[in-house]
Parts: C-alpha cells; sequence; structure tokens
C-alpha cells in the first residue's frame, strides 16, 4: 500500500471509529460459539490434568494484588471472570467478593454468592460477557498452595460449577520479594491416585501450616501462570515506565535487603 | 502536557493551558489499565471505540486519588441512572472509603457533547473530574491521558472545561503488580524470574547511563559556547554529582562486595 493510501484508510478508520484488531487483541473479544466449543462434551471430565495452563490479564492481576494487599493478615476474596482456550482457563478480569475472613480461612456465604450473581449480571450489560470461572484469594505470609479447608472448597466447585480455577496470592511474599507470589490449582477428582512425580516444588511453609499442607498436597495439582496484555495497554505501560523507570533501580532488592 | 492535542477553535471548549487549579489530582495505574482494557474489550468485540466510565477514590479537601474505574451504560448520550446507582452500590459495598470522582472517556479531543454528558454527573458530585484517554494518540514521552475539571464562564455562563495537571501514584504493591505485567512471564520458571528481573535492572541502568551521556553533552556545548548557561539547571547538576561520593564511601563498598560474593 502507498502511503498515501495507507493515510486515508488510517483517515477513513479514524473517522469511522474503526478500529483494527490485531492477534494481540484479539484474546479480549468474547466469541459465544468458540466458548460452546470448547465445552462441549466436558473434556475435563476425562482427563484429571485437563487443563495446564493460566493467562491471566493485565487487570486481573493488579486488582488481585491490590486486593490482597489491603486485607493485611486476614485472608480477602473474590471471583474470576473468563473463558477457555483449549487446556488454558483465561481470566480476563476478577470483582472482590464482600466476605469477612479471618487469619486462616476466608468462605462465601449466602450474602456472598447474592452479590456475585447481582455483579455478574450488571457486567453483561457493560460488555464483559464472560462467566465466572474461578475464585481467588490470599494466603498473607505463607505462600501459594491449597489448605484442607481450600481443597474441600475447590473440589465442591469442581464438582458443580466446573471448569473453576482456584487461584491464591501470598500478598506478604509478594512485597517481600518484590514480585508477585501467586499460584493457580485444581483438585483431582476423589478417587484418583497421582502417579508418584517429583512435583513437590520448592516452597518454604511455615512450621504451623506444615501439616495441613503435607497432608493435601497431592489431591490437587498447579497450573503453569502466565500474563498477557493489549497493545494499547503495552504503549501505556511503556510510557509509564519511562517516566518511573528509577524505581526499578531504587527498588532493588539488592539495596532494599 | 497539553501542547501535544490540538483544539478545534470552533469547538469552543476547553482552556488547554494548565490553570493553577487548586486541586491536587492523583492517578492510579490500575485506573488507567481499566481505562485501557474497557476500550479493548469494546473495540475487540463490535468495533466500537468510544467507551465511557466512573471514577472511583477519595477526596480529602483538595487531595484527589482515583483509585479505580466502572464501566457506564449510556443511550445517546443520556446515563442510565439506574445502572450507575445500581453498579455504584456494589462497588461501595467492597470499597466503602470510595467515592464518585468523575468520569472518562476514550476519545480524541475533549468535545462540547462531553460538556453535555458532564452535566448529568453534577448531581452525584459537584465538581466531578472529565479523565479523557486518547488512544490514538502514539507518542512514547507523554501519556494519552488529559484530566479537566469544569467552570462556569462568568461571561457566557456555559460550563467549559479546563485542562489540570495530575500526578501518577503507586503503592508498593501496585507496583510490582504492574511491574510484574510489564514485564510478564511465567510464574514456574525461575531462570526466566531471574532474566526479566536483571533484563529490566538493565534497562533501567541503559536509561540511567542514557540520562548522564545527555547530561555530560549538554554541558559540554555550553562549556563550547554552543548552548546559554543555565544556572539552574546547573545547581540541579551540581548537586546530583554531589550525590556521587555516597556510592563511594568505603560503607558502601563493603556492601557492595558482601553482596556480589553473596551471589
Amino acid at each position: 500500500m502507498s502511503s498515501s493510501s495507507k493515510d486515508a484508510l488510517k483517515t477513513f478508520q479514524l473517522e469511522n471509529n474503526i478500529v483494527n484488531i490485531s492477534d494481540q487483541d484479539s484474546i479480549f473479544k468474547f466469541d459465544a460459539e468458540k466458548q460452546k466449543l470448547e465445552s462441549n462434551g466436558r473434556p475435563w471430565k476425562n482427563n484429571p490434568k485437563y487443563f495446564t495452563k493460566v493467562k491471566i490479564s493485565a487487570v486481573a492481576l493488579i486488582k488481585m494484588v491490590i486486593h490482597a494487599r489491603s486485607g493485611g493478615n486476614v485472608e480477602v476474596m473474590g471471583s474470576l471472570q473468563g473463558k477457555l482456550d483449549g487446556d488454558t482457563i483465561i481470566v480476563m478480569d476478577t470483582f472482590i467478593l464482600p466476605v469477612e475472613g479471618t487469619e486462616t480461612r476466608v468462605n462465601a456465604g449466602n450474602e456472598a454468592n447474592e452479590y456475585m450473581v447481582e455483579f455478574k449480571e450488571k457486567s453483561l450489560l457493560v460488555g464483559r460477557l464472560e462467566n465466572i470461572i474461578g475464585w481467588y484469594h490470599s494466603h498473607p505470609g505463607y505462600g501459594c498452595w491449597l489448605s484442607g479447608i481450600d481443597v474441600g472448597t475447590q473440589s465442591m466447585n469442581q464438582m458443580y460449577l466446573d471448569p473453576f480455577v482456584a487461584i491464591v496470592i501470598d500478598p506478604h511474599r509478594t512485597i517481600s520479594a518484590g514480585k508477585v507470589e501467586i499460584g493457580a490449582f485444581r483438585t483431582y477428582p476423589k478417587d484418583y491416585k497421582p502417579p508418584e512425580e517429583a512435583t513437590s516444588q520448592y516452597q518454604s511453609i511455615p512450621l504451623n501450616k506444615i501439616e495441613d499442607f503435607g497432608a493435601f498436597h497431592n489431591e490437587y495439582y498447579q497450573l503453569e501462570v502466565s500474563c498477557f496484555k493489549s497493545s494499547l495497554d503495552d504503549h501505556l505501560l511503556e510510557v509509564l515506565w519511562n517516566k518511573y523507570w528509577v524505581n526499578t533501580l531504587s527498588s532493588s532488592p539488592l539495596i532494599t535487603v | 502536557m497539553g501542547d501535544s492535542m490540538k483544539i478545534d477553535e470552533d469547538n469552543f471548549v476547553v482552556d488547554m493551558n494548565l490553570t493553577t487549579s487548586s486541586l491536587h489530582s492523583t492517578l492510579h495505574p490500575l485506573a488507567i489499565m481499566n481505562i485501557s482494557d474497557h476500550y479493548k474489550r469494546f473495540s475487540a468485540q463490535c468495533g466500537q471505540s468510544t467507551v465511557y466510565g466512573a471514577l472511583l477514590g477519595t477526596q480529602n479537601g483538595h487531595q484527589i486519588e482515583i483509585f479505580n474505574t466502572f464501566e457506564l451504560k449510556f443511550d445517546n448520550q443520556i446515563l442510565d441512572l439506574i445502572f450507575f446507582q445500581q453498579r455504584f452500590e456494589q462497588y461501595k459495598q467492597v470499597f466503602p472509603n470510595y467515592e464518585f470522582l468523575g468520569w472518562y472517556v476514550t476519545d480524541q479531543k475533549p468535545l462540547k457533547s462531553h460538556i453535555e454528558i458532564h452535566k448529568q454527573f453534577l448531581t452525584f458530585n459537584e465538581n466531578p473530574l472529565f479523565l479523557l484517554l486518547n488512544p490514538y494518540q502514539k507518542s512514547a514521552k507523554d501519556l494519552p491521558i488529559y484530566l479537566f475539571e469544569s467552570q462556569l464562564n462568568n461571561a457566557t455562563h456555559l460550563l467549559n472545561f479546563t485542562s489540570i495537571s495530575f500526578k501518577i501514584k503507586t503503592n508498593e504493591e501496585e507496583r510490582i503488580a504492574v511491574e510484574h505485567v510489564t514485564h510478564s512471564s511465567s510464574s514456574d520458571e525461575k531462570e526466566k524470574v531471574l532474566t526479566d528481573f536483571l533484563l529490566s535492572q538493565k534497562n533501567a541502568v541503559n536509561m540511567l547511563s542514557t540520562r548522564i551521556k545527555f547530561l555530560i553533552n549538554y554541558i559540554k556545548e555550553i562549556q563550547k559556547s554552543n548552548l546559554p548557561m543555565d544556572n539552574e539547571i546547573l545547581r540541579d547538576v551540581a548537586s546530583l554529582c554531589h550525590r556521587l561520593p555516597t556510592i563511594d564511601d568505603a560503607d558502601f563498598r563493603k556492601e557492595l562486595l558482601t553482596v556480589i560474593e553473596f551471589y
């Protein structure tokens, strides 16, 4: 295309508010037909490790980390809105549930369930078309894994709401390590014995939690977590970074230790 | 800021000179990313590029802090009031200290029609802010984001937008999360995490080195009398240089060597 016709095209697009959707940004489109195909025959019922990856959008990740941190030493909880892509669960957005947690557990009551349904209904009206595809909660200071109670909650979820994923965030370790401490998990079916594998990823678990960790750690598996963002996100983050790159230097753990 | 945006003269609207507003506004990256997400979602879904939403945050006297946003529904430029109130209630339940601070739009410039929309928010906030994100502006230097407050023009008795300045603010956890998505990677691969960390450090050091080279060139040009001497800038440079001895004293050297050995 010559440069003048390119300009013409651009002008046309601008005037008609037409936006090109690149490959990078196509993930932001919700395709109801494709989602129907993805859940056709519920393939995750036949394979206990059907889902292996979780992709999290920029807003979803930032919201979860801020929420987890705002709870201090108390566990907080929220819902994940997303969709499927083969063996990948895509988390597009999250929202907070009005739940009073304690320092060791968090559970959604009826009030939270009502809130969840209403929030999701309103989301549909403003183009957030994805279903609820999981939940997240925080483990302030004791790492990302599923406790006995969490395993119970997640098994119920997978029984009645599948496809469903559990995400855990440790806000304290996020701050102390200077990087987001996050894990995504699914439980195995009740009668399933996972093959003995060297999956025991190294984790430091506080002593008072080690029993809880050890008793349940082979009833679930961890999914690989990655992030994605749009081309506009890329641009905005680049400008932000150009303005605030100094923080990257001053926040180095080498200096702040 | 303002100079990168052109305003049509007939389009009235705006005083783009940053006036000395009494407001001190700060904006969090989450709000920016939320608006970006809203825009991308609608452009991917239905090719619609103008989206509207509400700004949430705190206001203490003249200190305004925009933390979050949510999407709004409009029918022919008329705000869906019921939706707005219900959605705001939902956010209020989980963010009890957030107030409605104003609204945002994704567009190329402020328009007269934005004034009409703005008026609809006056019932909910005496002085709502208006944030404009221009998704087409691709300058690597400035954020394509503009903040306005409205003022009644004494002569015409019409509402005008006045551009106001704002700062970006992040909390520690927000900064870590933003950095994580900026250089996003899989969480499992330790090597990759280290590479990413070193990469962002390297980028930052490169940036520092570019800036220092720039200063050195600037001073050389002054020495050659190619550039006029600006005492204020030179004082800044001098104070920067005076900080160097801290980085060169014995304690620092010892710490540095320990760290290097440790790794």
